[in-house]
């Protein structure tokens, strides 16, 4: 069997939706941000893997992106982990249930 | 210049109003405002130059998009009258000095309503005229509503439906001018008419236009019928405000005559001249005989302020009636006599406003028979009541005679029977002032007037440059005059035909 | 203006009125003590009296010429209205006497009003009368002749009402004040008129002025201009209005008598011998314009001769010394104004002089009646009723003596200067009008007679009064003294009068007619036996009935009620000024009755606009609705945005779904 696109769009699929769906439903803030993570990974396979069967890959787009979007995501990473210890220590807790601050 | 002292006094009431603590010294401030506005003022009006037109001109565009601008300025018409609102307003402030309910609230009213006065004489153009002309009566009327006395209610209610109701006609009016015209400038409507331009664009509104914007200062004056507010908001007012009322607001009903109706409508008043002199004598006589069955004093001065204003009126209608200038120029004359009426009468009715205030303070009653021989218990406030009355009833070198003895010469020559039966109110005038006299001052003292304390220094003093400038008036007219002299002599010839 | 040059111009004539009008405002303002004050007056009125001799003598031998200085009081649009002085001999008689009674008068208040706490405003008041007196002696303008004649009024109305705390006093000053004031408007037209009718307010002004001939013929070439009088005319009468009015003819006669109330020397001064004689003055001031309409003289001499015979008959039955010296000017006014309308009518310009002479000896004769007057009251405690007096004769001796040297010269007795001035009247009245003369006549008859009777009940008899009866101090005798020289001797100089004050012509006309003569000597002596017949053996205590009284009592009974003029003004004049007023008012309260309707129909459909449209439509529906819907949709909103972070990504999920959604669908 051969790798075609679409089982990599497929994979890049199924990765998203379990992030989006992660995203969605659990309560935890680093569980949360790890599903955001997950979603951005997905993209950047779709990335690669349409470069990859691009009519000319000798251009180097894909990796170029991709390589922007990690290191976009690291810096994510760590701000969002810098909110979460701030969040933490003004709310005493990191269930996002209780953050409700905009609210009232 | 003229921007500094129409808006120092409403600053001076932001003042007031805003900074934190000065409510406590709200007098001081609005004395220190009305004082810096009218010491500018004076000195604008003593550089003002005799030999030329308008001075002291502020224009700039406001909305040009419908011909607005704010536009200033001073000439001979509104030199006198500004000089008026100068003299009185500190007076005013110092008349007041008693108040002591909510006196941040009657300070900052009372400095607003000097702020639309210097602006309602100095705009030259008739949007933000108006809105000055509109801007004097929400003070007036929230003062008299507040500070007033038993019939306040009443009386500032009917006071600002005749006041409004005239304003808003005379707003239609101008409007209704405007759209055909294409212009708010009142020296350019002036030229417009003069060119014949205002009649041809009007031409059947004509006589419309004319009397709508006639029924604004018809109301303000006021004429017959139209005075009815006039007795009962002079009577309850506060004093101050009474003495606002009749020295100054009176006036802006004749002012706006000469400055809108006179210019840019003089072929209506000519046309309709008997009317509206016979409505100018049936208001002298209606004022002076009215007085003399009244025992309120302040609505025997209210209705003598109905007649002595109302002998400006007739001056210029007696001009209307006049067939083009003769030797002795009497239509210059009788209009300067309504000039010099207008700056008398509002210096010493204020004045007598004042003097017959303290009498309700000292006396508490205003009806003239619950007193009696007070000139022997106050001899000094009989000397004051008394100067004011003469100067009022005409005596010869205190101002009111200067004033009336020029219109009277002029509308002689010009209407002779209706003058004659103008004179009647004289006599009446003299009745009903010299009976206040002998109510108030003369015959034994009554036994309740033992404890009654004779006017301080202090008063005295707040009253005196009215009595010196009733004096001043009297002897040398023509100091005043003279302010006004070229622009009259124009204006009664355009008036004369 | 030019108040210093005193050898060109006439400009320095202003100090005669200035003077006085310094030491009043000195006065006024400072409040220095009564003696102080007088001092300030007396002296301020000696240099006006100074500057008036000055006039007074530079008018002698240069009867004809007129001297003036204008100046400007108010320019407009190149006109002027002009003020002025003139010396001719009119003015500088006039401000002799004047300002020397007025001197006299000082001095005498100086010690009659000693006791009184408010002396020195009673000097400031004479001063300002003094002030006005010489102003308009002095006046060159009919305005400002007119402005100083107010102020006349003016200081009458202030001495009259001088004790206040009386009512009767009060009344009076305003009864003076309004009934001149009444003449006063016929006055204002008549300067009116002028100034219409000649652009000038001046007498004199090199030919253009409104006394001058060009101008005189000018107006009176205006022939029927109202009521049949000629240009000129019109203007005297009402100018002759005024002159009704200050000098208490008939009918604006009422006041004067109660002017008594004030103190005695304001009436010896104002209410004798000055300013009741303005109104003479006047009409001989604009006497040219007098002269150029008869139908104007005849108006004068038929007031005037009614005037003396009015006030002549009501004087018969007076008992208060005041009262009856107060109708008795009444008359004398009157005769002098026959004495300047018959002599127009029959001696043209000289006319004016004699009016004018009687009223010189007038001011003398009566102003020495009034302060001998005053001086007896002093002497008798202040009574001023004549039933309670008696035998004063021989108790002040001084003061009768001058009295009774009045007396006769107003009886005009023989040879005093009373007979002199009243001769001529009866002269030119003979000459003029029959009627008139013979009314003169009986007037002056009438004088004698009642002043007989005044006479006998002061000086004969017993005294009959309570206290003691003394002689005045000197300060008040002595002016009594000077002034009965004058008013027995004036008559000795009145051909030197004559010729002074004929200043229209310069010429005097001398009359002379035996009968007339004769008649005035009967009328004199016949007038003074005929009182001593009748009073001098009467019983004369004031239960007494008066013996005249007894032989008429209905005719007596309507004099001592001074033929109920005043009744009459209370029934018609007042009544229908009443009835103006109250008509005037109650269609005031009418039209404020409109008023308040009016005001309730506004604020009803005020109050139908804020009711129903405002609160249902506009308040309600618009804009409250509005608001609620604002208020409701946020609660949906409050719904969404609940700070929930998860919540916001299920709805961005959502959202970017339907996009999705929406971008497939589309792409197809």
């Amino acid at each position: 069997m051969e790798l075609t696109l679409n089982h990599f769009l497929i994979l890049s699929a199924i990765l998203f939706s379990i992030g989006l769906v992660g995203a969605l439903t659990r309560r935890h803030i680093i569980i949360m941000l790890i599903c955001l993570e997950i979603m951005l990974n997905a993209a950047n396979l779709n990335l690669i893997a349409f470069w990859h069967f691009s009519p000319n890959p000798e251009l180097m787009h894909g990796p170029l992106f991709t390589l922007f979007t990690i290191a976009i995501a690291a810096t994510e990473a760590a701000l969002g982990l810098a909110l979460v210890l701030a969040i933490f220590r003004h709310y005493q807790t990191i269930d996002l249930e209780q953050i409700q601050g905009l609210k009232e | 210049m003229i921007t500094a002292i129409t808006f120092i006094p409403v600053l001076a009431a932001l003042a007031i109003l805003l900074l934190p603590g000065a409510g406590r010294v709200s007098k001081p401030i609005a004395l220190v405002g009305s004082l810096i506005s009218s010491l500018l003022a004076i000195y604008v009006v003593i550089g003002f130059n005799l030999e030329e037109g308008l001075q002291f001109v502020e224009k700039y565009e406001w909305i040009p998009s419908i011909g607005v601008d704010y536009y200033v300025g001073i000439d001979g018409l509104n030199a006198l009258l500004i000089l008026l609102v100068a003299i009185l307003s500190p007076i005013i402030v110092l008349a007041s000095w008693k108040i002591k309910d909510k006196a941040n609230t009657y300070f900052s009213l009372l400095l607003i309503q000097f702020t639309a006065l210097y602006g309602a004489f100095t705009a030259l153009n008739f949007f933000h005229w108006f809105i000055f002309w509109e801007a004097a009566l929400v003070p007036a009327f929230f003062l008299i509503k507040l500070y007033g006395g038993n019939g306040r209610h009443k009386a500032a209610i009917s006071f600002f439906i005749f006041t409004v109701l005239g304003s808003v006609a005379m707003l239609l009016g101008m409007l209704f001018l405007y759209l055909k015209t294409g212009s708010f400038d009142f020296i350019e409507l002036r030229q417009l008419a003069a060119d014949g331009v205002v009649s041809s664009k009007l031409g059947d509104w004509y006589g419309w236009i004319f009397l709508a914007v006639m029924l604004g200062l018809w109301v303000k004056v006021p004429l017959f019928p139209l005075h009815s507010w006039q007795a009962p908001a002079y009577a309850e007012a506060p004093v101050p405000v009474s003495m606002v009322l009749t020295g100054v607001m009176s006036k802006m009903g004749v002012y706006g005559f000469l400055r809108l109706v006179v210019p840019i409508f003089p072929e209506g008043i000519r046309e309709h001249s008997d009317i509206l002199l016979n409505v100018a004598l049936i208001t002298i006589i209606w004022g002076a005989f009215l007085a003399l069955r009244q025992t309120d004093i302040k609505k025997v001065l209210a209705y003598s302020s109905l007649n002595h204003v109302a002998y400006c009126m007739f001056a210029i209608f007696a001009v209307g009636a006049a067939n083009g200038i003769d030797k002795i120029n009497a239509p210059a004359i009788a209009m300067q006599g309504a000039m010099l009426q207008m700056f008398a009468h509002g210096v010493g009715a204020a004045g007598l406003f004042y003097i017959a205030g303290k009498l309700e303070d000292v006396g508490g009653s205003r009806d003239i028979q619950d007193f009696g021989g007070l000139g022997a218990i106050m001899p000094r406030y009989a000397f004051v009541f008394g100067f004011l009355v003469f100067s009022s009833l005409g005596l010869p070198f205190l101002a009111g005679f200067a004033a009336e003895i020029l219109i009277f010469s002029g509308a002689f020559a010009l209407t002779p029977i209706h003058t004659a039966i103008a004179l009647l109110a004289l006599l009446a005038t003299a009745i009903f002032l010299l009976t206040i006299i002998q109510r108030i001052f003369t015959g034994q003292a009554h036994d309740t007037h033992g404890d009654l304390k004779e006017i301080s220094i202090r008063e005295v003093m707040v009253i005196s440059p009215l009595l010196v400038l009733t004096v001043c008036i009297g002897v040398y007219p023509t100091t005043w005059l003279n302010l006004s002299n070229r622009f009259i002599e124009t204006l009664s010839t355009l008036l004369a035909g | 203006m030019n108040l210093f040059d005193f050898s060109d111009s006439v400009g320095w004539l202003m100090w005669i009125p200035i003077c006085p009008l310094i030491a009043g405002v000195v006065l006024a303002l400072l409040k220095p003590s009564g003696k102080v004050s007088a001092m300030v007056a007396i002296a301020a009125l000696t240099v006006s009296l100074g500057f008036s001799l000055k006039a007074f003598a530079g008018t002698w031998g240069h009867e004809a010429h007129t001297l003036t200085h204008n100046f400007t009081w108010i320019q407009i649009a190149g006109v002027n209205l002009e003020f002025g002085v003139v010396l001719n001999s009119l003015t500088g008689s006039m401000l002799a006497m004047v300002s020397f009674i007025g001197l006299l008068i000082f001095i005498y208040s100086a010690s009659y009003m000693s006791q009184d706490e408010r002396m020195g405003r009673f000097f400031c008041y004479l001063s300002i009368f003094m002030v006005g007196m010489l102003g308009l002696v002095v006046a060159n303008s009919v305005l400002m002749l007119f402005m100083f004649w107010e102020i006349v009024g003016l200081a009458s109305y202030l001495l009259i009402g001088f004790w206040f705390h009386k009512p009767s006093a009060a009344a009076a000053a305003k009864k003076a004040f309004i009934t001149t004031r009444i003449g006063d408007l016929g006055f204002l037209i008549g300067l009116l008129w002028a100034f219409k009718a000649t652009g000038t307010f001046l007498f004199f002004d090199g030919g253009v002025g409104i006394l001058e001939s060009s101008t005189i013929a000018a107006l009176a070439s205006n022939t029927n201009v109202l009521w049949g009088l000629n240009g000129a005319g019109v203007i005297a009468v009402f100018l002759f209005i005024g002159a009704v009015g200050k000098s208490g003819q008939l009918p604006l006669h009422v006041w004067l008598p109660d002017a008594m109330e004030g103190p005695t020397p304001v009436s010896a001064l104002i209410h004798a011998a000055t300013m009741v004689a303005a109104g003479v003055f006047l009409v001989a001031r604009a006497f040219p314009l007098f002269l150029a309409d008869t139908a104007a003289l005849e108006i004068v001499i038929w007031i005037g001769g009614l005037t003396a015979l009015f006030a002549a008959l009501i004087a018969i039955a007076q008992y208060d010394i005041k009262r009856i010296l107060a109708y008795s000017t009444v008359s004398q006014l009157g005769l002098m104004m026959v004495g300047l309308g018959a002599g127009g009518l029959a001696i043209q310009d000289g006319g004016v002089s004699i009016g004018m002479f009687h009223l010189l000896t007038h001011a003398f004769f009566k102003a020495l009646l009034f302060l001998g007057a005053g001086s007896i009251i002093h002497g008798c405690g202040d009574e001023q009723d004549i039933r309670l007096m008696g035998g004063v004769f021989s108790k002040m001796k001084i003061s009768s003596l001058a009295y009774l040297a009045g007396t006769i010269a107003l009886c005009a007795f023989p040879f005093t200067s009373g007979y002199f001035s009243k001769d001529q009247i009866l002269l030119s009245a003979w000459e003029a009008n029959k009627t008139v003369f013979w009314i003169s006549a009986f007037a002056s008859l009438l004088t004698a007679f009642y002043m007989t009777r005044q006479c006998c009940y002061v000086f004969l008899g017993k005294y009959r009064g309570e206290g003691h009866v003394h002689e005045s101090p000197p300060l008040m005798t002595v002016p009594l003294v000077i002034l009965a020289v004058f008013a027995l001797l004036l008559g000795y100089v009145s051909e030197h009068f004559y010729h002074v004050l004929d200043y229209l012509s310069g010429v005097h006309v001398h009359q002379h007619n035996s009968t007339v003569v004769i008649i005035s000597w009967i009328i004199a002596l016949g007038g003074i036996s005929l009182g001593l017949l009748v009073y001098a053996r009467a019983k004369m205590g004031i239960d007494d009935v008066d013996p005249v009284k007894r032989l008429m009592t209905t005719p007596y009974g309507w004099l001592e009620n001074r033929l109920y003029a005043d009744e009459l003004y209370q029934l018609t004049a007042f009544k229908l000024w009443g009835a103006l007023a109250k008509a005037i008012s109650a269609i005031e309260g009418l039209i404020y009755i409109m008023v308040v309707v009016a005001t309730a129909i506004v604020s009803m459909i005020g109050q139908f606009f804020s009711g129903t449209i405002d609160k249902k439509l506009i308040d309600q529906v618009s804009f409250d609705g509005t608001c609620k819907r604002i208020y409701e949709s946020s609660q949906i909103n409050a719904f969404i945005q609940n700070g929930f972070l998860q919540g916001y990504l299920r709805i961005v999920t959502a959202g970017a779904v339907v996009i999705g959604i929406l971008f497939l669908l589309l792409a197809r």
